[in-house]
């Protein structure tokens, strides 16, 4: 090996990484190599944000654009396999860039190819980036990995999308970069949250300069996370606290400064395009600032409107006239992290709400719909105040340490929330699909239904909540349970029994229920219990009148409504069951006064 | 009327079935005629027909394994008259390779020569007899593997690198721990360790099929069953689905591997946690597959189990009369990863 800064050494790295299970000895490759191109900022650039999960620094409002069909186009012609066979084995691999790689092993002299350095390797990041033709994209991808050897095509298709998995990718870049250079993983962090940007940290570490990583405005910081009121051992002190609307939206940070709105999604991907309503009520300001909130599809009472609605929305890359007329979406802002007089992440949350305020006041009549913080005093107050969040449309609140700084990409035990399942119900399994990455292999995607009369009728499909181990004890058991098949999906013979813990209860012509359950999460087997005594439509029903009248979510819109057929208008249900709470009731410690104390970063 | 015509095979509810014949190839719920290919739980889900058709070796796996009888067992080359819609054939059982009695079907009718494979491999194992293509008209051939990226190294070298990688876990005070499915992968690794003077303790299931493996003839010498108590050194063998079982999780300085065909996978190492994983299979690989068609200069293939859509349409691409058969319940993973449920309580 001549340099260590190429794309094979790289690639190499990661194998030897994907192939031990100790997180250690991964942190230590990943730390050896980032030390052997060190010298090189641009190698260790990318290799740092590579390892990180993205190809691009966060905040960089360009994309790399290259998708599933562009690699898929391009791989066709590169291995000779037409698009369908390359697509079996992606299924097969569950990665379409193992898959080539594979495919590429399999042409003479792939092994002996040259390869790319990683400084050509950022030169075709590069202009990627630089272009959004999809015509000059295709013969750049083609070039780039006509020269890749096996390995190499590998890593580089996983790069452009779906992930390396080689293991925890940010926490395992972030402790490496410590290693290599030496460095306290705290620092790293700390700088890390405030950059979003694991290749600046990279040579920050390097340069012994951690502690200058500032936020800025225009580029994200990691959220500050909650803890569920669950998890929270020690009794929370009432006065230290003050209280919020716990909002049910799409997390964001509206970036503001100059002429330009920035919106970053959870994982510091930027959706400006997606929310213009959202960017344009913030262009009058001439003021700056970076805001924490939520995005909510708002009704025209000023109200939120339910999480599916908004969903319709998350995945336009550019909305249409009609779409932003009908699901209008609003930004709520609860929190500053930094404006005109400078970063604010090390203020308490008092100082930063009332630079909050200040700023919002500057903003102008928009649809923004700002988050009330009470201060609450006694339990009772904070009973009443869930039940006021719960009317007014929201699925909890949030607790939040008045004195804490804003712990960027922590969840911390300063802000607590305070959710509710709304109900569970036990259904039964009716099809099966295989999942994808690591679940590749096995069924784990699972639709469910609920008896209408002597029939089944699907109210769901989840995704999550059962262990590995039940997984594969599942798969086996619907493997044998086989009726017949839809490609990938598989319909068994209806005798699992789920129990589905969910938040709501919704209209919906997706399932043939006519209703959709919001967050549906698998509770647990019900294997006591036999199908035919699963849960029933009618149950579904009265759920779904029991929430109305409590005024937990608005009436769908009409585009919404199922067919009369199976609405409940004038009929009442034949088995009238009350909401079945969950299992978990809210509950306040609030006789110790013994504080939490906010982390204070260095 | 030629001889792809007259020996049409279809997928019905039961399992895949000859018309020509009157026989299921190896079915999945009770039929009157049905040919088993291999003791495989997933080849012999429901049995008890009138007439059922086996290898010898197989016929007495059955007898062990599942208490199912055979009507007619063969030896290899062995010849059976037939009465059926074609006429008078004749029907006589080849080795497939892929694991100890795995049989190739080989039907002569007056309209041609039918093969089924069963589950296949070419080539030389350890403990089972050589499979080989046989030349005929119409070939039903299995696909687990039938995809292009399916290519695996050399039996020898893999068997070799086990055997190092076991060597090295017990010189570090460390129990080598290989999963591997109980009929078959396991006696072909009782065998290569045993020959490399590894000792090898066998856990229920697998010392079952070994000692199943022994009244037939295979020895398979160094193999004690695995006990708890027992702290010797030694290498232990056990199914992949007892992988999440505490005698596995709580086994001191356990070392974990996957051995099977699928480890090619990068998605096998995670899904069994494995400290290392090795490509070894009972079953053809792409190469194999595609060999083994053209070998067969059969005028018409039937694809079946695994990935047998896209390896026909493979077949098409290079001109060959290619139609994939679905068999319901039974998929790729079946017979490498997944317990069945005869074993598990074992």
């Amino acid at each position: 090996m001549t340099s260590p800064a190429t794309l094979r050494a790289l690639a190499e790295t990661f194998e030897a990484m994907r192939s031990t299970r100790s997180p250690r000895v991964k942190e230590a490759l990943l730390a050896a190599f980032l030390s052997a191109v060190a010298s090189d900022t641009g190698a260790l650039q990318l290799t740092a944000r590579l390892c990180s999960g993205r190809g691009l620094a966060a905040g960089d409002a360009r994309s790399l654009g290259v998708g599933w069909a562009l690699v898929m186009e391009v791989a066709a012609v590169l291995t000779g396999y037409p698009p369908g066979i390359l697509a079996a084995c992606a299924r097969a691999t569950g990665d379409l860039g193992e898959a080539v790689g594979l495919l590429v092993a399999r042409l003479p002299g792939a092994a002996e190819r040259e390869g790319l350095t990683l400084a050509e390797l950022a030169d075709i990041w590069d202009r990627f980036a630089g272009t959004s033709r999809r015509a000059d994209k295709g013969p750049m991808l083609f070039r780039a990995l006509a020269r890749c050897s096996p390995v190499e095509t590998k890593y580089l298709l996983r790069s452009l999308g779906g992930g390396l998995r080689i293991g925890a990718q940010e926490t395992l870049a972030l402790a490496a970069i410590a290693r290599a250079f030496d460095r306290d993983i705290e620092s790293v962090r700390w700088a890390f949250a405030r950059t979003g940007d694991a290749g600046l940290v990279a040579c920050l570490a390097r340069d012994g300069e951690l502690a200058s990583a500032a936020f800025e405005i225009g580029r994200p910081a990691a959220f500050m996370l909650a803890t569920p009121h669950e998890g929270i051992r020690t009794p929370i002190d009432p006065g230290l606290f003050v209280v919020e609307d716990k909002i049910d939206g799409i997390r964001a940070q509206v970036h503001k400064r100059g002429d330009e709105v920035s919106i970053f999604a959870r994982g510091l991907t930027r959706v400006t395009a997606q929310f213009p309503e959202v960017a344009d009520a913030f262009r009058f300001t001439t003021a700056a600032a970076a805001l924490d909130g939520e995005l909510v599809a708002i009704g025209p009472d000023g109200r939120p409107r339910p999480f599916l609605v908004l969903a319709e929305r998350i995945h336009r890359k550019a909305p249409t006239r009609a779409m932003l007329a009908s699901i209008p979406v609003a930004f709520l802002a609860y929190d500053l992290l930094a404006d005109d007089q400078g970063e604010a992440l090390d203020r308490p949350w008092t100082e930063r709400r009332a630079r909050l305020e200040r700023f919002l006041a500057t903003v102008g009549p928009t649809p923004l719909v700002r988050a009330n913080p009470v201060r609450p005093m006694t339990g009772e107050d904070l009973e009443r105040a869930f039940r006021g969040a719960r009317e007014r449309g929201h699925e909890g609140l949030m607790l939040k340490r008045s004195d804490a700084f804003y712990e960027a990409g922590r969840r911390t035990a300063s802000w607590i929330k305070v959710k509710q399942a709304f109900a569970t119900l036990d259904c039964v399994i009716t099809a099966a699909e295989e999942g994808h990455g690591k679940r590749a292999g096995v069924w784990s995607d699972y639709t469910f239904a609920v008896w209408n009369g002597g029939e089944l009728v699907s109210i769901g499909k989840a995704y999550s909540g059962l262990t590995d181990e039940e997984i594969e004890l599942l798969t086996t058991r619907l493997r044998k349970m086989t009726l017949d098949r839809f490609g990938r999906v598989r319909l068994v013979r209806p005798e699992i029994v789920l129990e589905i813990a969910f938040d709501g209860v919704q209209k919906s012509t997706r399932h043939k229920s006519g209703f959709a359950l919001r967050f549906p999460r698998i509770a647990r087997l019900r294997d006591d219990k036999p199908a035919e005594e699963a849960d029933t439509l009618d149950t579904v029903r009265s759920l779904y009148a029991a929430q109305l009248e409590s005024g937990h979510r608005e009436e769908p819109r009409p585009s919404e409504e199922v067919s009369e057929e199976v609405s409940d208008k004038g009929r009442a249900p034949t088995r009238k069951r009350p909401p079945r709470p969950a299992s978990t009731q809210l509950v306040f410690g609030f006789h110790s006064t013994e504080p939490t104390v906010p982390r204070r970063p260095r | 009327m030629a001889a792809e015509e007259a020996l049409a095979v279809v997928a019905r509810p039961e399992g895949l079935y000859v018309p020509a014949l009157d026989l299921f190839l190896d079915p999945g719920a009770p039929v009157a005629r049905a040919f088993v290919s291999h003791a495989h739980g997933d080849h012999v889900v429901a049995q008890g027909g009138a007439r059922t058709l086996a290898s010898a070796p197989t016929a007495a796996l059955l007898r062990g394994r599942f208490g199912l009888e055979t009507s007619h067992c063969l030896a290899w080359g062995e010849a059976l008259a037939w009465d059926a819609p074609a006429g008078p054939c004749t029907l006589t059982v080849a080795p497939a390779g892929h694991v100890l009695g795995a049989a190739q079907l080989v039907a002569d009718t007056p309209a041609g020569r039918l093969v089924y494979t069963g589950d296949y491999q070419s080539g030389p194992g350890l403990t089972h007899d050589v499979g080989a293509p046989i030349p005929c008209d119409v070939l039903v051939v299995e696909a687990t593997f039938g995809l292009p990226i399916f290519h695996f190294p050399p039996r020898e070298a893999v068997r070799a690198a086990i055997g190092k990688w076991c060597e090295e876990r017990l010189a570090a005070n460390e129990t080598p721990v290989l999963l591997a499915y109980a009929l078959g992968k396991a006696q072909e690794l009782c065998a290569a360790l045993g020959q490399a003077g590894l000792p090898v303790m066998a856990h229920g299931a697998v010392a079952k099929m070994c000692a199943a493996y022994e009244a037939l003839g295979v020895a398979l010498p160094g193999v004690r069953p695995y006990a708890a108590a027992d702290t010797a050194p030694g290498v232990l063998i056990v199914p992949p689905w007892a992988r999440g079982q505490s005698f596995v999780k709580k086994r001191k300085n356990a070392r974990i591997a996957y051995v099977s065909g699928w480890a090619l996978i990068d998605a096998a190492r995670e899904r069994f946690d494995a400290d290392a994983v090795f490509t070894l299979s009972d079953h053809a690989d792409f190469d194999d597959l595609l060999f083994t068609v053209r070998s067969s200069g059969a005028r018409r293939v039937y694809t079946t189990f695994g990935h047998a859509a896209p390896f026909a349409a493979i077949l098409r691409e290079l001109s060959i009369d290619a139609r994939p058969l679905e068999a319901l319940g039974r998929d790729a993973h079946e017979q490498d990863a997944k317990p069945d449920v005869n074993e598990a309580g074992a």
